[in-house]
Order: structure tokens, then sequence, then C-alpha cells
């Protein structure tokens, strides 16, 4: 038995039950908690002096957390699935038909099959804390809710309300639950267990405890229109329209959300639960929801530190940082720490690049209170913790120094040198290169083995990931230092080894640049956006060259090149490109306004290209093959990576793809997606291409890799992550 | 008993109130001041053990404004803080107040703020406008609404202007000005005197900045909204003139006075910082001193003539210091206004017969020009009031250092009737 439900009873009749599994760190519902709610329930049928029950978290921040997803990791079969479901509703269920008047107390996170419980509860308390939760975001795993909340949130609050959050699984704060009307009312937490038992009394009293809430802020005209059936028809139908245009159908969990609800509108109670329940069946055995699942494993292992670390630090103890480089990039970084708490010093040369640093981050700050995601008092607090400097000083008590300035390898080194004379011995001096090699940087440090790189992606309030790299005399101490920085920015933090284009600039490389030799063959260029975007990428190659900048891509292919050599080579294309900047004198895209076609432009400098060249003209290649070409190269790349030991396993490379340039999710990544294919598969068709492109022959680690049909003999510490990626302790949501 | 050094110290920008800083009020001054402090330091806010604060203006939204600062910097929760208010001389009772709990042995590190932002000094509301405001909103009637309302009059709504009546004092009914118009007359101080030491004041503000001997001390603020760099002080002017001085109408006395608003100080917003320390204490940190407190008095005199406060309160200093003027190497004589200091200059040279005793006004002597302000004053500098007090004695110690001499004397007047003074040494000297 799990251990979770603590009963109390006293003698007003009032059972108060805590929540609080004895034997993980946060609530989750397993099977074996279900079961002995389902007991604790019978118990309470049973009882006829009970006149009240009151749900409580004992572990703070946490109500429940969801459903222990331990579980479902293996539970591909459809008829397993289902039955999950159904015993669970059935246990809520019986929840709900308790005659005594039930309350949740909510204070902490209270998600997934946590929010379905409180659902089932007759009276919905939540707490002012800031850590208080309420959502439903199996989405995100490529499910839904499958313990009734696909029934009573709509029940709730309306089928209008409900339907966005469950499509989109967001979370919400206490009063933004309540006038949403998903609990009845907000307190800060240490009345949470008063107001329990007045509720229970009141309700004793007058039949129901309604009269101590206020009523929804909806005007009853408004209650009625989205109450008819035309209104629920028409916001199925928009939603189903968004959910197509933005996942282009590669995702089957929101569509089976909108099934479900559509499913549910003529049916009753009973029905609905049972399209509940084939609808987590069906998804279940999805293999995208697999994929969802297992990055949800990768990227919370991924925010432990490596085991094989001598030196350890928490996250908690940082205190002080600075930044230097007041760019959008150094701002950004520096709001970043802000945000979490760390003083954090803001230096650059001359104070106008400083003052422009200062309005960057003022403007981001303003934008979150605008949305509501910062109280004006919050913002102020964030940015009284930024310190704007324009000299050295002030730095003897950092913990770690970011430095974001010009990629230029002298100004570069100039500024470690002064860092190192401006900072204490243990402070770490991090790099934000993305174009040198950190080691390089780091070359006439003092003390190198406290130099790292923390490889922040653009705009890095928005960008998930972060690449720590790690050069051949970095210290363990620095390294857990510099991993602890990006757990504490609530960042995913890949180690990677030093090299050219670090991890995922590296694999992205090839993939841009088949797009350039693309560009001169395929007739209809806007065919390779539309093939990659098919594959599963958030925006295909020539939207993404434009969104960096054609001369930053063109600075990146460059460096690659001359770092990896013939396989690297830049498409002949960039070449004329560039020449085409320079004519112009301005900066022109490859895609027209609204990124339809192609510029006029860039056509021209395509046919001139084709012409001197004498290339294929206008082949006419399928979305398949285009999306082959641009992926197989990275999959050879990748191989190469794990070989050389720049990424440590494979799911790194597979979690750093997704979460740093939106590689295909439900493919699971590059790895991942050759596995699912056969890696012999991707080895053929390489071959067959190195015939007319000897560039892309198959590396000699992908060919081993496809010999022994795995990435994974790879490994170098084989073990160690075998034991790390099995111990999935308490983690839980869904 | 324990010794107190001063570690460092730095200000912000003065700025003419109603400008640039019209957007920073006296707690985010404070909180930018201290936070510099302690990064220019090298010191961590968790190493603090006390805040004290001088201030005039007292923020509505801040009652104790030391305490919002030292929690925006960072300060720890367990820390205490306090505010003072020694009217203009608020940032000096701050330093002299953190030195006194660091040799008492209390704590081991103060942080001593002197801050004021006159731009957010409030309007106010007379007190009839209030009770009649209090008896409308009793009103539950439609006619006793109306009848409510009709009570009001025009002249109701004129807002009183909390920075006149804080430059009024209610003893003697006089506004500063009027003051300074007193001494002018008893001291037969003129209007070109008066108009040439304003010249001078800016001469030597605008030079000190050239040469960069006031940037040292100051730091740049970047305020909102706009973000933009604000690095040094606006109100030093370029080619001040006697010719445009001499333009201005009397502000205080329009017919027979000679004091206008030229050779006075400006209203200004600003804050100055110092950090104090227990001596082995900040040993022990690996902290050098700058300087030392080796002596401040305040002293009392007549509010009609509390321009004269330095006269009074230097004497005293001097004998608790066991010094004369001989020994002072550097003065910083708060200009309040040129009339004023003028009239202390004389009264140096000739102490008034009520001055502390004749072994003190023996100390004073004559301030020699080349001793005297020499970066300038608030006449060209400003004078934000609760923060000029530190500011002078940050400026000394800086000037001393750079001329590598030891022994300086700050002091200003102080509205209603009082003077500070504060006698420094330079550390290790």
């Amino acid at each position: 038995m799990a251990d979770m439900w603590h009963l109390e009873k006293s003698d007003d009749g009032i059972v108060r039950v805590t929540i609080d599994r004895k034997d993980r760190p946060v609530n989750a519902l397993s099977r074996s908690v279900m079961e002995e709610l389902q007991e604790l329930i019978q118990s309470i049928r049973d009882d006829s002096s009970i006149r009240g029950v009151i749900f409580q978290s004992g572990k703070p921040g946490v109500f429940i957390a969801g459903a222990d997803i331990t579980e479902f990791e293996d539970l591909t079969d459809k008829t397993a699935a289902e039955e999950v479901s159904t015993f669970g509703q059935g246990v809520f269920q019986e929840l709900e038909n308790l005659k005594v008047p039930t309350v949740a107390l909510i204070s902490g996170a209270c998600l997934g099959g946590g929010l379905e419980f409180a659902l089932a509860c007759r009276y919905r308390v939540a707490s002012t804390h800031e850590k208080t939760k309420l959502g439903l975001p199996e989405v995100q795993l490529g499910l839904l809710p499958g313990w009734g909340g696909t029934v009573r949130l709509p029940r709730q609050i309306g089928l209008i309300d409900a339907l966005p959050l469950v499509l989109s699984g967001r979370q919400l704060g206490g009063f933004q639950a309540r006038s949403k009307g998903v609990v009845h009312e907000v307190v800060p937490p240490e009345a949470l267990r008063s107001v329990g038992e007045k509720i229970v009394q009141t309700h004793h009293e007058f039949g129901s405890a309604s009269r101590l809430f206020r009523g929804s802020k909806k005007p009853g005209w408004q209650r009625f229109i989205e109450g008819t059936s035309a209104a629920k028809k028409f916001a199925l139908k928009k939603a189903r329209q968004t959910v197509l245009a933005k996942t282009h159908g590669h995702y089957p969990a929101p569509l089976a959300i909108i099934e479900t609800f559509q499913q549910g509108l003529a049916a009753d109670d009973n029905r609905r639960f049972k399209i509940e329940a084939a609808g987590i069946a069906e998804l279940a055995a999805n293999p995208v929801t697999r994929e969802c699942i297992r990055l949800f494993f990768l990227q919370e292992e991924a925010k432990k530190p490596p085991a094989e670390l001598d030196a350890k630090f928490d996250s908690k103890d940082l205190k002080q940082a600075a930044v230097i480089g007041a760019g959008a990039m150094g701002a950004g970084i520096a709001l970043l720490l802000a945000r979490k708490g760390v003083a954090t010093r803001l230096k650059d040369i001359k104070s106008e690049f400083v003052a422009r640093g200062v309005k960057t981050v003022r403007e981001l700050l303003d934008k979150d209170t605008k949305r509501k995601k910062l109280t004006k008092r919050q913002a102020e607090e964030i940015f009284d913790r930024l310190s704007p400097a324009t000299d050295y000083r002030g730095l003897k008590n950092a913990d770690v120094v970011i430095e974001a300035v010009v990629e230029v390898t002298e100004i570069k080194r100039q500024v470690f040198a002064e860092l190192a004379a401006a900072t204490n011995a243990e402070t770490v001096l991090a790099t934000n290169t993305s174009s040198l090699l950190v080691s390089d940087v780091a070359r006439d440090v003092p003390h190198p083995e406290r130099v790292v790189g923390l490889h922040f992606f653009n705009p890095p309030h928005q960008m998930p990931l972060v690449e720590v790299i790690r050069t051949e005399q970095t210290s363990d101490e620095a390294l857990a230092k510099a991993f602890a920085v990006v757990q504490r920015l609530g960042k995913t933090p890949v180690v990677v080894g030093d090299c050219a284009g670090f991890l995922v600039n590296r694999l992205l490389g090839p993939y841009m640049n088949e797009a350039g030799f693309l560009l001169a063959e395929v007739a209809d260029p806007m065919e390779i956006d539309r093939a990659a975007v098919d594959f599963g990428m958030p925006m295909g190659p020539l939207a993404l060259s434009d969104l960096v900048g054609l001369d930053v891509a063109a600075h990146v292919a460059d460096n690659l090149h001359a770092a990896y050599g013939e396989r690297m080579k830049p498409a002949a294309i960039w070449g004329t490109l560039k020449q085409l900047r320079e004519k112009l004198g301005t900066q022109p895209k490859l895609l027209a306004e609204g990124g339809l076609s192609v510029q006029e432009s860039v056509l021209r400098s395509i046919a001139e290209l084709r012409k001197s060249s004498g290339s294929v003209v206008g082949t006419s290649l399928n979305r398949e093959a285009i999306a082959q070409r641009l992926v197989f190269p990275v999959i050879n790349e990748a191989a190469i990576c794990l070989a050389e030991g720049v990424a440590r396993r494979p799911e790194d490379i597979d979690l750093a793809m997704v979460f740093g340039t939106g590689f295909a999710p439900f493919r699971g990544g590059p790895l991942k997606y050759a596995q699912s294919i056969g890696i012999q598969t991707v080895v053929d068709g390489l071959q067959k291409l190195a015939d007319s492109y000897p560039h892309l022959a198959p590396s000699d680690a992908l060919l081993e890799a496809a010999r022994r049909g795995t990435f994974e003999v790879n490994f170098r510490q084989n073990s160690s992550v075998d034991a790390g990626l099995s111990s999935k302790t308490s983690r839980a949501a869904g | 008993m324990a010794e107190a050094v001063i570690i460092g110290g730095v200000r912000t920008p003065f700025v003419r109130a109603g400008a640039e800083l019209s957007g920073t009020p006296a707690p985010e001054l404070g909180r930018l001041a201290v936070q510099e402090l302690l990064y220019r330091c090298g010191v961590s806010p968790e190493e603090i053990d006390e805040l004290i604060a001088g201030n005039v203006a007292s923020p509505v939204d801040a009652a104790n404004v030391a305490r919002v600062i030292a929690l925006r910097a960072g300060i720890p929760k367990d820390r205490i803080a306090h505010t003072v208010n020694r009217n203009c001389a608020s940032g000096m009772e701050s330093v002299t107040q953190a030195a006194a709990r660091i040799t008492s042995g209390a704590v081991r590190s103060v942080v001593a703020v002197g801050v004021d932002s006159m731009s957010n000094v409030p309007l106010l509301f007379k007190q009839r406008f209030g009770e009649k405001l209090l008896q409308l909103s009793k009103a539950k009637t439609a006619g006793q609404k109306l009848a409510g309302i009709s009570r009001f009059r025009p002249s109701d709504f004129a807002p009183l202007i909390g920075l006149k009546l804080g430059l009024t004092d209610p003893v003697s009914d006089m506004m500063m000005g009027d003051t300074a118009e007193k001494l002018a007359r008893e001291y037969a101080i003129s209007r070109d005197e008066q108009d040439q030491f304003a010249v001078r004041s800016h001469e030597k503000a605008v030079g000190a900045w050239k040469s960069g001997r006031l940037s040292d001390e100051t730091m740049t603020l970047y305020p909102q909204p706009r973000s933009e760099a604000l690095e040094q002080d606006i109100g030093p002017r370029e080619g001040q003139s006697m010719a445009a001085l001499g333009k201005m109408k009397p502000y205080f006395d329009r017919k027979w006075g000679s004091v206008t608003v030229g050779n006075s100080c400006g209203i200004t917003d600003g804050a100055a910082a110092l950090l104090l320390m227990e001596a082995e204490y900040a040993k022990s940190l690996g902290l050098k001193p700058v300087g030392r407190i080796r002596s401040a008095e305040f002293a009392g005199c007549d509010p009609s003539r509390m321009g004269l406060g330095p006269v009074y309160s230097s004497a005293k200093a001097l004998q608790s210091a066991g010094m004369t003027m001989d020994d002072v190497d550097l003065v910083e004589l708060n200009e309040a206004f040129a009339a004023q200091v003028l009239a202390c200059l004389k009264g140096f040279e000739n102490p008034p017969e009520d001055c502390g005793g004749s072994d003190a006004a023996s100390r004073l002597r004559p301030i020699d020009e080349d001793k005297l302000n020499v970066n300038g004053g608030a006449i060209a500098i400003g004078h934000p009031v609760g923060a000029t007090g530190a500011r002078l004695i940050l400026t000394l110690l800086g000037e001393l250092e750079r001329r590598d001499q030891n022994v300086g004397l700050a002091t200003l007047c102080i509205g209603g009737g009082q003077g500070g003074a504060v006698i420094v040494e330079r550390a290790a000297a």
C-alpha cells in the first residue's frame, strides 16, 4: 500500500484527510494510491457519524501533482489503458457520490489527475500560495484527461472555457482558477483549514455552502449563449482548424480531445465517461504519445547533474552573478537570472550600450506585466536585482560571470583576462559564444579550469535549451556550478564537448547546407520548406535562415567548413547570395513578405548559378526525398558526435535537437527517428546520394551504428546512464 | 571603544527637481546608491548590519524610507533600518549616527544614506477640504449628497505646495531665502558679491567635471522610463556669467532683496551613500578604509539666522577634535545661498559673540578661498536636502585623497537654526 491518505476524525464529525505520500517526495496517483482512496471512500460511506470530509496536502508546494506517469510508460496496450481510465473514473465517481460534503483545500500543484480528483469533490478552495497551479496538462504528454476531466471540467465551467484549458494544458494560479470558476474560493494558505470547516458547517446549515461564494462574473446572457449547442459546435470547429494549422496533423492528442468533447455533446455523463476512456485507449497506443512521454522523462532526467561529476553545487546557493555585454542576448540572460532571484551585475563598455540593455530588460518586464504574468511589484523586485555598470567593479563576490560580447576571439580573450583579475578564484567564467571554441577564448586565462561555455539560444527567455560546454580543462567544480545556473533558470541543460558549433549548431549545419544545395536543384524552392514542415519541423530551413539572418548563417557555415572540412563545404548558392547582398548593400531575405514565395532577386541568383555551373535545372524531388536529404546528414553528423564523445549519449542529442531547434518532437529527435526507420535505411539513403554528392557519404561512425543496429553502444558511461534512466523516481504529471 | 572607519562611498548625479529623475522616487534613488556602493566596495549585502537614511521629504508611500531602501537593495530581512531627519543635515546625521552605532559596539557595519527626491514632494489639500470630503462620504440620501457637494468652495481645490511649506521655518515664519536676505543685510553683502560667488561655484564644478574629479564619486543612472544614461550632475553651467545672473529678479524680497534663484542652491533630486565599518571587522574582510570621522558636532543658533550654523558647529567640532582651523586642509561648506556662505566666511573671521564659548570660538580662522568648496558647491551642483550632508563628506574624502592631504571639514547650515560639522581624517595617513 502506498500510504498516501491519512485520516483524522474529530468530535465535530469532520474527517480531515492529509494527502502525503510517504514513499515519494510528491503526491502522485498510482494504482495502489487509487485503491487506497477507494477503501477510504468506502469507510466514509459506512460511517454515518461523519458529517464532512476535508482533503488537504501534507506536502508544501504540492496538492496532487497528477497521475504517477511512471506507470504509463509501458502502457501501450489499448485494453490495459482503457482499464486504467475506467478504474480511475470509477473511484472518482464514488467520491462524487458521497452524501456528505467533500472539500478539496488546494495549495500547491494540482495538476492532471490531481485536478480531476479535486473536480470530483463538492467544494474546491485554492490558496494564494505562489506554487498553487491548477490545470490539465495531459495534452503535453500526448494524452487526454482520462479520469473524468473531460466530463467534469466542462460541467463545472462550461465547454467554451474548458476546451482551451484542456487543449493547451495551461496552468492557472489560484485567482485565475477562481475567475474561471474552477474553484469556488481563493484564500491565504494558512486560512484553508478554517475555511474548509466553515464550508462543511454552512453546507449542513443551509443545504449548500454556495452562499459563501460570489457568483460567476460572466453576465447571464453570455452564459446562456455559451450554453447553446450552436456555440459549442462553433467553438469545436474553430479549435479543430487552429490545431490543424498549428500541428499539421502530426499530433493526435488535441484532435482526440476535440473529438471527445464533440461526441460528448449529445451524450449523458455515463456515456461521456466511456467516450473519454476510449479516447485515452486510442492515444496510449499511438507512437506519438510514446515519444512525448519519452521526451518528458528525458527532460526531467537532463535536469539532474551528471552523476560522474565529483563536485556538487546546489542551485539555491547561487547568489550573485554578472553578465558582460548588454546586447539583446546579454540583457536577456541577465533578466533570466534576476527573475530567479540572483543579484546580477550587467556590464558593458559604454553607458549607451548599458542603457540599451536596461531598456531591453524594462520592455520585457513591461510586456510580462501587461500580460499579467507578473505583478507590478514582482517586476520592480526583478528590476531591483539588476545593477548596470560600465566597469569591472562589483564582481568580487560573483558566483558566475557570463560573457556575451561580440563574437571576436581577440575581444573575448581580453574580456576573459580582465575577468580573471576582477573576480575571485571560485567564480566560474562562462562564455556564451556560439561560433568560437571555448578553449580558444579561455586560452590566456590563468586558471582555465574555471572556464565553461553556456550557450543560450536566441531569444534566451523563450528557448528552453542551454548547451553546457566542457573543455578539456574545465573542472568538475566549474561544470557543476554552470550546470546549477541552468537548473536555477529552469532551462534544460545538455553537457556537450568543445567543438565547432558545439552540438546543436553542428548538427543543424548539414541540414541548412543541404537546403542550399537543394535551392539550386529543385524546380519549386518552396517545396524545401514544405517538405521540412511536413516532416515535423516548426519551420523550413529557408524561413529559418531568414530568421537567424543570412550573414550569421553564412558565418556559421564557414566556421563549420573550416573545422570539419569537405562534408560541411558550403553550397555554392551561399556564395552567390553573399555577392547579391554586397551588390544590394542590404540584407535581403530569402523569402518574400509573408513567407509564401522566394524573393525575385534570389530566384535570379539561382538562375545565374544554374547557368554558370551547368547543374541540373529544376529537378522534381518529392517531399519525402527532400526531407531525407535534409535530415539524413544530420543523423550522420550525430553519429560522429557520439563517437567523438561530443555528446554523452544518444538521448542528449535527441533532447538537444528537439528543445534547441524544434526537431520534430513526435519523431523523438534525429536518432530516435533513425532507430525507428532503421539505421541501415539511413546508410542506404546516404550511400545512394553519395554517388552524386560525395560529401554525403555515410561516416564510419554511422556504418558502425548500422552494423550494431543501435547508437547505444557508443555510450561512454553506459552503466551510469542506464541507471539514471531507469530510476524515474517520483515524477508525476498527466 | 570600537573604532569606526569609512570604507567607501558613492552618489547619484544630482538633478534639478522635475527633470530626468522625476520618475525616480526616493526609495529607488536610495536603493540604486546603496547597491552600487556595496558592489564597488566588494561587500555583499549579507555583511551589512544596519542602514540609516537621512531624508526630509518623507515619501508618503514609505514612512520609514530607510527600511524600504535596505530591503530593495538586498540587505537581509533580519537587519535593521531607520530614517533620520535633521532637516538639511539629515545626510550628515545618518553618517554620524552610523559612526556612533559602530563605536558603541552595537553593530559592525552600517550603510549611511542621504536621499531626497524633491520632485516627489506631494501637493496637499487643505484641512477643510478633507473635512468636507469626509462629510460627503457619510451622506446617504441624494439631498444630503447634494448639500455635501454644495459646501465646497473653489479655493478648497487649490492645493498647498508641500515643498514651499517644507522650506519655511514655522517658528520664525520665514522662508529659507528670507533668512539669507537677513544675513545679506546684516553683513552688508552686495548682490554683486553673491553673483560673483555663484559664478565661481559654477566654474569650479564645471572644471571638476571636465577633469573627472567628480566622476569617480558619481555613479551612472539609467532613470526610468527612458533608460537613458545619466552620468553627470545637470546643474553646473559652463559659461555662467555675471550678466546672466544679473538679469534675475530677487525671488524672496522682490523689491529690495538681493537673493535670486541664480545665487541660491536649486531644488534637487539625488542620493549619496557611505559604508562605515568597525575597523577590525573591515580588516577581517580584507577591506581598506578611506577615512574616519575625527569629530562631529551639531550646534543651535537663531532660526532667523540659520545660515550661520556652520560657524557655530565648526567651532564646536574643532574643539572636540582638539584642533584649530589651521589643522584643516580642506573645507566643504554647503552653499545653500551665496549670501549665507559669504556671511559664514565673515563669521569664521569674526565669530559672533554667542559662538560656543571663547575656547571654541578661538579655534576659528578665516578660510582660504583655495581650500573652500574646491569642486564647486550646491549653487552649481544642487542640494537634495537630505542627501547633501553625506555628499559633502564623500566629496571631501575624495579630494583629500587626490591632494594627498589629511584633514577636512564638512559643514552645513540647517533650516530651523542649527549647524552641523564633521571633521574627517584620511585613513592610514
